[in-house]
């Protein structure tokens, strides 16, 4: 029961949030908030309930749905999906906090929040293709209206070119859910089609629908055009999200279903995917280097951060993919913190262009001090958690791929030009800030923006320290799923 | 369950009779009661006409020696064409005060457009098809044209007239060269009889392209547009459902049980036709500007998906055609409904640029248009995802890969479509000029929440509709 739970108490939100008068703002605020943070409660519990030597689905939940096409509502959790699961009812409040004063039809905000908070969950716990495809598709509804009506000047674009590329990718999915239906011997169960055994012939062009969508969410180079777009232009829980969790979906889709699925394709594939790992880690690091804008930076900092993680799937060995698990963790967790304390910034200066910003720590020292330490996250500083992730993945690619690894490592190094001269343009130097250095403007990080991104920072530091506790449960649902490529 | 053959069996054309009876009863004693009560006197005889449905569950029985089907089938569409009418008699109530209090003509045009509709879907003679199309068809020319002092609601009747004419000739050639090449009009007839000819393959042709023209299949789709725009709203939802399911209907009795031995014959036409007809529909609708026009193309391009059902000539055809017609039939009646509303007095206000803003002037009709839109667009978690699904899942099965590969790109093409008219509404502020909006009359809002409750209920629990289709067509072979 406990991740039905999980599951649908947002919706149990939605529907308490619609009997609200919409005038009643800060019923609506705390509401909303509170659901959420019992949703975090709720999934805590079922961490707790999770037992760390199993590998396989843990806590399954099955019940009828559809059988004249033999799907079924079938959830559960494995090491690697529990810790989505947990990255997104973790951020999910922390974006709500963050978003605490945004004024715009703020009852839809929240209500649309939460509906995204349980697609995203579903696309985490399903274990029924079919449920999947439902919870992945469904999420481009919530993810549309908040990028195109919370967004920024150009956000009808950015919501539009967002949806038709997801659309696109994800209706070539469906095509191949439904041959895989046939071909997997007519079942949507993912355990039953992984034991299936596919033809050979039918994986690799399985596989290759599968891809489309998957790499258009991560997103792989090429199809990542869309991702600066809507990252820049959410508002800033959008953004959260959509690089904490939605990114996520795709590198998820890939352990879940491309590697059991389609063992075979993606053994002869990986190399290939291993290249456009590298060239998006190069690509999205070169990209970052020269942006103006700095929530674009970021944006583009996660083609590189997820192509680490891409090159980590596909070197399909353990520490690697490990590694790319524990990496996608660490990027919500950083970039997340990265997007909220721009948003921060942006509320105070009214501008994300670098170069209208400097010597903001004279204005506010511990805010300057916090973002440096996400900063640093993000370029992988050993003691913090994307120094593990890295690692890990690079290790594991090193065995396979020699020199995409070595390559790979340029990333980190860029990302170390990228952040920190970023950081060194805006935060130091003689103070240049938009409306005068007025301390009414230019106040340092309020109490309520320390409680959104201390929670970030402890995780980071805590990752970076002691990852143990995090890959233990991450290692056994790995390498059950990589016995499918033995 | 065995097929027996009667001779006359009142309970299945019961449905039928009393919507004929009740049009003609409403048409004469419209003279003398109020006309205000003339609404509640239609939808009583609709509700009649449902009940009349009760007594024939279960049965398969040809009646009328071989002429009437009584099954499932066309028990379930027949409730479909009920249903639709109904919606759409409740959301035409602004309209015909507009256009001077309601008039009994149009509530007897109504009548007897549903009654021709449902005969299509139980017709099992040529005639007898042909009979039905024809009384449809009329009924509807008059409907169309019911804006009496709009030039472009003359003009949309008669483009739908003549072409329709044309279409009903060729039906009705194909109807006799059939004859020619089978020595009978009964399907059960033709059937046992039928072996490839030419004569037969040319009689096919003709019907295909009657039926083709009735459902709005590219190439035989150029009446739609202007019909669907010229039409008052509440009978373009109407058309659009009715002639879709009766189309469809007739259809998959043709081509999944009359003419299934001769699938060689027929199915690279029905391919060729679907797959132009999904393609040319979802790209036209791009470049609209009439809201109306953008659902009479969107019209076409969902005839190319359900073309795919009809072509699958396996149960999962069958019962995904039958899903994905009860869905659309509703969706596009309250779809008109709201379009309807929004249009305001004469409906003037139906171009794109005036959703502008919408959701911040109406946010109950622009929201459920909304979850309309994604329905049409095959969404989750919406009805019209598993009407796609479904379809396209009986396609792969009867070999169709590449067809439904053709049929999700286009689905991708026609949700930019969609996906405008929703940032119209919401992301886009309103314009100034439209803020003497009228507000929606209570009958639509009903018609409208009461379809979005079905098409989001069946979008996350398809189960008991596709129970429903699979234990009605279990008696259709």
């Amino acid at each position: 029961m406990i991740l039905s739970i999980t599951l649908f108490l947002p919706i149990v939100g939605v529907l308490l949030l619609a009997a609200v008068p919409k005038e009643a703002v800060r019923v609506v605020r705390v509401l909303a908030l509170a659901v959420s943070l019992v949703t975090l409660g709720v999934s805590l519990v079922m961490l707790g309930r999770f037992d760390p030597a199993e590998g396989g689905f843990q806590l399954i939940e099955k019940a009828r749905w559809i059988p004249s096409s033999n799907a079924s509502y079938h959830l559960g959790v494995d090491g690697i999906s529990l810790w989505m699961v947990l990255l997104t009812t973790f951020l999910t409040p922390l974006s709500m906090l963050a978003s605490w004063r945004m004024d715009r039809k703020i009852k839809a905000f929240n209500m649309v929040l939460l509906i995204l908070e349980t697609s995203i969950l579903g696309v985490f716990l399903s274990l029924d293709l079919l449920l999947f495809y439902l919870f992945w598709e469904g999420m481009l509804i919530p993810m549309y209206f908040l990028i195109g009506i919370w967004g920024a000047e150009r956000r009808i674009y950015a919501a539009v070119k967002f949806f038709l590329y997801t659309l696109l990718g994800s209706l070539l999915m469906l095509g191949g859910v439904v041959a895989l239906y046939f071909i997997g011997g007519r079942t949507f169960d993912m355990t039953q089609l992984a034991a299936a055994g596919l033809p050979l012939g039918a994986q690799f062009w399985l596989f290759g629908a599968f891809f489309a969508s998957f790499a258009v969410k991560i997103p792989i180079f090429p199809f990542h055009t869309w991702l600066p777009d809507a990252h820049t232009e959410a508002p800033t829980a959008g953004s959260v999200l959509l690089a904490g969790v939605l990114l996520k979906m795709g590198a998820y889709g890939f352990l879940r279903l491309s590697i059991p699925l389609f063992p075979d394709a993606a053994v002869r594939f990986a190399p290939w995917l291993a290249v456009l790992g590298v060239i998006g880690i190069i690509y999205g690091g070169a990209v970052s280097v020269v942006q103006r804008d700095l929530k674009r930076l970021v944006a583009y900092s996660s083609v590189s951060h997820l192509g680490f993680v891409v090159l980590g799937i596909a070197a399909l060995n353990l520490t690697a993919a490990s590694g790319s698990v524990l990496q996608m963790l660490n990027h919500g967790l950083s970039t997340g913190a990265l997007f909220l304390m721009i948003g921060m910034l942006y509320e105070r200066a009214h501008t994300r262009q670098i170069s209208d910003l400097a010597g903001v720590s004279k204005a506010m020292p511990v805010f300057a001090g916090l973002f440096l330490i996400a900063s640093l996250s993000s370029l992988g500083l050993p003691g913090l958690n994307g120094f593990v992730g890295e690692f890990l993945i690079l290790n594991g690619a090193f065995d396979v791929f020699r020199g995409l690894a070595i390559a790979g490592t340029l990333g980190v190094l860029l990302a170390a030009i990228y952040l920190l001269w970023a950081y060194e343009r805006v935060f130091t130097g003689e103070p240049k800030l938009p409306h005068g250095n007025r301390a009414s403007v230019w106040r340092d990080i309020s109490m309520r923006e320390l409680v959104v991104v201390v929670p970030l920072l402890v995780m980071i530091v805590w990752i970076g320290l002691f990852p143990e506790p995090f890959l233990s449960r991450i290692e056994p649902s790995v390498a059950r799923m990589l016995e499918s490529v033995e | 369950m065995k097929l027996t053959v009667a001779g006359f069996d009142f309970v299945a054309i019961a449905p039928e009779v009393i919507l004929s009876l009740g049009a003609m009863l409403i048409l004469v004693g419209g003279l003398f009661v109020k006309r205000a009560m003339l609404p509640a006197l239609t939808v009583l005889v609709l509700l009649g006409s449902m009940g009349a449905l009760i007594p024939g569950l279960g049965d398969n029985v040809r009646a009328f020696d071989d002429t009437v089907a009584l099954d499932g089938f066309a028990l379930f569409f027949k409730a479909v064409l009920l249903l639709s009418a109904l919606l759409s008699v409740l959301i035409s109530m602004r309209f015909l005060k507009e256009e001077g209090g309601p008039a009994p003509e149009f509530f007897t045009l109504m009548l007897f457009a549903t009654a021709g509709m449902m005969l299509m879907a139980s017709a099992t003679d040529l005639m007898l098809v042909f009979l039905a199309l024809e009384t449809f068809s009329l009924a509807l020319y008059v409907l169309v044209a019911f804006r009496r002092r709009r030039l472009d609601s003359q003009e949309g009747a008669l483009k739908y007239f003549l072409t329709g004419s044309f279409a009903s000739a060729f039906f009705l050639y194909g109807i006799a060269l059939i004859y020619g090449a089978t020595g009978s009009t009964r399907m059960l007839a033709i059937a046992s009889t039928a072996s490839s000819s030419s004569l037969l393959t040319a009689g096919l042709a003709l019907l295909i392209v009657g039926l083709a023209f009735k459902v709005g299949a590219v190439p035989f789709h150029m009446w739609t547009p202007d019909a669907y725009q010229g039409a008052p709203s509440p009978v373009t939802g109407f058309m659009a459902a009715g002639s879709k399911v009766a189309g469809f209907a007739v259809m998959l009795r043709l081509f999944h049980n009359v003419f299934a031995s001769l699938v060689w014959d027929w199915r690279p036409a029905l391919i060729a036709i679907a797959a132009v007809t999904m393609v040319v529909g979802s790209i036209i609708a791009i470049s609209q500007t009439n809201v109306k026009r953008v659902l009479a193309y969107s019209a076409i391009a969902h005839s190319g998906f359900l073309l795919i059902g009809v072509l699958s000539v396996n149960d999962q055809g069958i019962t995904g055609s039958m899903f994905y017609l009860a869905v659309y039939a509703v969706t596009i009646v309250a779809a008109f409904g709201i379009v309807h509303a929004v249009g305001g007095v004469g409906e003037e206000t139906v171009s794109l640029d005036d959703y502008r803003g919408l959701g911040a002037r109406q946010p109950f009709l622009a929201g459920s248009f909304a979850i309309l839109l994604f329905s049409l667009a095959g969404l989750p978690p919406t009805a019209g995802f598993w009407a796609k699904f479904e379809v396209f899942k009986a396609g792969y099965s009867a070999g169709q890969a590449p067809l439904v590969v053709l049929a999700l790109l286009s689905s991708a093409v026609a949700a930019f479509v969609y996906v405008r008219v929703i940032w119209l509404m919401f992301f886009e502020a309103p314009v100034a000029s439209s803020d003497d909006l009228v507000t929606a009359p209570p009958a639509t809002g009903l018609v409208v929440f009461i379809v979005c409750g079905l098409v989001l209920f069946l979008g996350i629990q398809p189960t008991p509709l596709l129970d429903l289709v699979r234990h009605v067509t279990f008696v259709f072979h």
